[in-house]
């Protein structure tokens, strides 16, 4: 993919001081951020197959909210659906004739719907795909998979990361040695192929994606954390700190980690695009989430297969893909401006 | 340094093969698609990986299998597997390591460019354009040129490494037609890499702008091209260099869509297919190789390196 | 010394240095004349503006300094007498490194570390004098030897991280001396050295400069330095000259403040010094 060494990530300064552009920037790339992570967590009541609140022989339900909490990582197993909802074959559409209310696109993003390749229109916003599902529908729920992707891989990635990186820079010698070789040998694999070799045994899945993303793109941070340790092992704090008789593992946690958590949200940040494109590629080619899901990755090749037909289907996915990653691009450098001053070459003079 | 790497590799792809059904570490679960891992696949690949054998006589085989670039025959048409990844690694070597020449072309003038005139119109307008296109992944930008170059104006082929009818072609004309097909599928690969190293030698050669001995030279009486040439370039060297090694990584893992894209006959495009005919040995012997190649290029670019600055050589 | 030309060499009148619109002027109304072959130390408190000064001089300030004044350079008689702070950048070119040479405090880091030390002095003969190669290569290991460093023919292919500071700095000097220059500035070119090494190197520093009759403006905020060297002091003070005068008329009691306070200061590290010195006896 385009993941080019998260451990140096874009440099963007520039000797400027024109700080209004740039907050304008940032306040919007902030804002879409946000946007994006709601429209993940609440998909379901945004668009589904099934409403929000109605009545159904005399009782209340909220299919919509219930599938809404069943997304909660680890909690969200234990709710269960109210019961004619759970079931496939029960068609919310014809069965409920009482009082209803439905999501704002009342279209799940793989039901067939309707007609194939409908262009925009008051029902169907975006239009409808060659295979008649509703398209903003399938946009909405591939905001959430891929906000899920880059953000629970990176989570994974994270710790993996800060975990080596803190026991290679703290340690040193051999563990140091070790660490370093770990490190090196997941460099060498282009991630691609590391993720899809894996991909061929565990197979499809948003977790199956989110275990290889994140466990194959922590590299870059766990060099990060250990050049961190490593340089601030020497600093006078620490001598200070062991002197008033500070131990080892106390010495790492509260005051060499500190340091490194800065930088590694910044390399989290930009490892989040990598993650999203990543995620789209698998999907691209179809190994990814599973072919039926509604990812961008997946919308796109539905796209490209009609790229002689219907070329506007790709306008949709593309935008969200590419607003998506420059957003963490955007949070990402102004994080790391915010962390680092020295950013700005203005030429040091004596 | 190499050795240690070189057997984690090993190491690494030998528990991606005991993570593989049939093995006794998974049992009969997983695989890929829909259907799982058929009984058949499953027999062969315990012959194949020799799964039953002991534990550590089963990696000294995979470790002398690797040395001897030999994985045994494609399950797909019982071809040797070293044979057939040989006959696409051409392909792609061809576009990477031409598109990286052209990319170092176009990077370091610009780049020099910008750090000469760092916040001034050129420089803002070029660091803006890299972001942008630095989040635009090359398989957006493969579709619309496709669809642009390809489909609506039909100047550019964009299907394979050569037309129908290459084999009577003269030669000249099978030059002009390798180099018509890799045009579309090189720019998804240069642009990246361009927006990505040009903010990258923008700043390193911003640092070394800054530098004392820079200044020096200046107050020595070189122009400034003489001291941007002599002195600024041959500095911001070792860095690129360090960082494109970085890149090969990303560069060949970026290969396997935009090979499936523009039907390219390359590593990338072997990959996806061994996947979807359950190739298990193919699939493994890509996974091994082309961690050997990054592992090759950073050897060499560490030699580079070494070469090209006289504090690393001796340090 | 060489008795003074009644034409000085290099004329500053009342330069001022501005690095930002609207922040107080770095140097205010400098006014002070060198002759040929005279040495003369700036001398100042840190950050009172003798680099900013001497970087007017070569014209090397960063782009948004705002400078007023003149700069009337003579030379050597070679040409007419010029304006530096008047003449285009490729006049300026030709007058750095040919007739005003510079000599850096950062001795290893003004050297570029993937450039072996006798091309760097060979490029500066090349660039200042027209020389071919394999003569700016004789003349570079010459220089080398004239700022007296052992086995010049070795020195010459190493790399400037092999190089100790003391060492480095006298490839400074040789890389001053290189372009022929008639006035050397030193900005601090002893200060981050040790006491031995420093005497060493301004002893290199004299008999270079009194060899080759080359005017030395010598930057320091150590005036025993100053002592070793030159025979006239200025004394900067928060970007003025307040003071300029022989460096035997440093007691005088017409001395401005800052000058007595900076002899002060000299005293009283050697008083301090004799003291200890006295009880290890």
């Amino acid at each position: 993919m385009t993941t080019l060494n998260p451990s140096s990530p874009m440099v963007w300064s520039d000797g400027s001081t024109d700080r209004s552009h740039r907050s304008w920037l940032v306040r919007s790339a902030i804002a879409i951020a946000i946007f994006l992570v709601l429209i993940a967590a609440f998909a379901p009541l945004l668009a589904w197959h099934q409403p929000i609140v109605c009545r159904y022989q005399g009782a209340l339900y909220f299919p919509a909210v219930s599938d809404t909490a069943n997304r909660i990582p680890i909690v969200g197993g234990w709710i269960q659906k109210a019961k004619p909802f759970r079931f496939p074959s029960f068609d919310a559409r014809t069965e409920l004739d009482a009082f209803a209310v439905w999501p704002p696109v009342p279209f799940g993003p793989m039901e067939l719907i309707a007609d194939a390749n409908l262009s925009a229109s008051t029902t169907h916003w975006l239009g409808t795909d060659d295979r008649g599902r509703d398209i903003l529908s399938r946009m909405i729920h591939g905001a959430a998979i891929s906000v899920q992707v880059g953000v629970y891989a990176m989570l994974l990635a994270g710790f993996v990361g800060v975990l080596v990186g803190t026991i290679a820079g703290f340690y040193g010698g051999a563990a140091d040695w070790m660490g370093c070789r770990l490190i090196e040998m997941m460099m060498c694999f282009p991630a691609f192929f590391l993720i899809l070799a894996v991909m061929v045994w565990i197979g499809n899945g948003v977790s199956g994606v989110i275990l290889v993303i994140g466990l194959t793109q922590w590299t870059g941070i766990a060099r990060l954390v250990r050049a961190e340790f490593l340089s601030s092992r020497e600093l006078d704090f620490v001598d200070a700190a062991r002197s008033y008789g500070a131990k080892g593992w106390y010495i790492a946690l509260r005051h060499l980690l500190p340091g490194a958590i800065g930088p590694t949200l910044v390399a989290m940040m930009f490892g989040m695009a990598d993650a999203i494109l990543l995620e789209a590629g698998l999907s691209w080619l179809g190994l990814g989430v599973g072919s039926e899901s509604p990812t961008w990755g997946g919308m796109l090749r539905d796209a490209f297969d009609q790229i002689r037909t219907h070329p506007g289907l790709m306008i949709a996915p593309c935008a969200a893909i590419f607003v998506c990653v420059l957003c963490c691009h955007i949070l990402g450098e102004q994080l790391r401006r915010s962390l680092d001053p020295r950013q700005s070459f203005g030429g040091n003079r004596s | 340094m190499t050795i240690p790497t070189f057997v984690g590799i090993v190491l690494i792809t030998f528990l991606l093969i005991h993570l593989s059904p049939g093995s006794p570490a998974s049992g009969t679960a997983g695989g890929f698609g829909d259907g799982g891992i058929s009984s058949v696949d499953h027999d062969r690949l315990r012959t194949h990986f020799e799964l039953d054998a002991p534990l550590l006589s089963r990696f000294g085989r995979w470790l002398t299998r690797v040395i001897r670039f030999d994985f045994g025959r494609s399950f797909a048409d019982g071809r040797p597997v070293s044979q057939r990844i040989l006959e696409r690694l051409y392909p792609t070597l061809l576009v990477t390591l031409v598109t990286i020449m052209i990319g170092l072309c176009i990077v370091i003038p610009i780049a020099s460019y910008a750090a000469l005139h760092a916040g001034k119109h050129f420089d803002r307008i070029i660091l803006g354009a890299c972001v942008g296109f630095y989040a635009i992944p090359p398989y957006i930008v493969g579709m619309v040129l496709i669809l642009i170059l390809g489909v609506r104006f039909e100047w550019l082929p964009f299907s394979g490494l050569t037309s129908e009818g290459y084999s009577e072609m003269r030669l000249w004309q099978k030059f002009v037609d390798i180099i018509q097909h890799s045009v579309l599928i090189g720019c998804c690969f240069l642009y990246p890499l361009v927006a990505y190293l040009v903010p990258f030698v923008r700043a390193t050669m911003l640092s070394v702008l800054n530098e004392d001995f820079v200044r020096a030279a200046f107050a020595r009486g070189l122009t400034k091209r003489q001291v941007v040439f002599r002195h600024v370039l041959p500095n911001t060297l070792g860095p690129l260099l360090t960082v494109m090694g970085l890149i090969v990584p990303a560069v060949l893992g970026g290969s396997v869509v935009l090979e499936v894209m523009f039907a390219w006959p390359g590593m990338g495009r072997l990959l996806y297919e061994s996947i979807h005919d359950r190739d298990y040995p193919v699939i493994m012997g890509m996974t091994v190789l082309s961690a050997v190649i990054v592992l090759g290029v950073t050897l060499v670019v560490d030699l580079l390196h070494a070469w090209s600055d006289p504090r690393v050589r001796y340090a | 010394m060489k008795t003074a030309i009644e034409q000085p060499l290099i004329e500053v009148t009342d330069l001022s240095v501005r690095y930002k619109r609207g922040q107080a002027p770095v140097l205010r109304d400098v006014s002070f004349s060198m002759n040929c072959g005279e040495s003369i130390a700036l001398v100042g408190d840190s950050g009172c503006g003798k680099s900013t000064l001497a970087m007017s001089l070569m014209r090397l300030l960063p782009a948004d300094a705002a400078v007023r004044g003149s700069i009337v350079f003579r030379g050597d008689g070679e040409f007419e007498p010029m304006d530096l702070m008047g003449v285009d950048e490729r006049t300026m070119q030709a007058v750095r490194g040919k007739h005003i040479a510079m000599v850096f405090q950062n001795s290893v880091g003004s050297l570029d570390p993937v450039m072996r030390v006798g091309n760097q002095i060979a490029e500066v003969v090349r660039v200042t004098q027209g020389a071919d190669r394999s003569t700016a290569h004789k003349m570079a290991i010459k220089l080398i030897e004239r700022v007296g460093l052992p086995s010049p023919q070795r020195l010459a292919q190493a790399w400037p991280h092999e190089l100790s500071g003391g060492m480095a700095q006298r490839v400074g000097l040789a890389l001053a001396l290189a372009g022929n220059p008639s006035l050397i500035i030193a900005d601090e070119p002893t200060s981050a050295m040790d006491a031995n090494v420093q005497s060493q190197i301004l002893e290199v520093f004299r008999h270079a400069c009194r060899q080759a009759g080359v005017a030395l403006l010598l930057i320091t905020h150590d005036i025993c330095v100053a002592q070793a060297l030159a025979n006239r002091v200025c004394v900067l003070d928060r970007g003025s000259l307040v003071d300029n005068r022989p460096i035997d008329k440093l007691d005088s009691p017409s001395c401005h403040a800052a000058t007595k306070r900076l002899v002060d200061a000299a005293r009283l590290k050697s008083k301090a010094f004799t003291a200890i010195a006295g009880k290890m006896v």
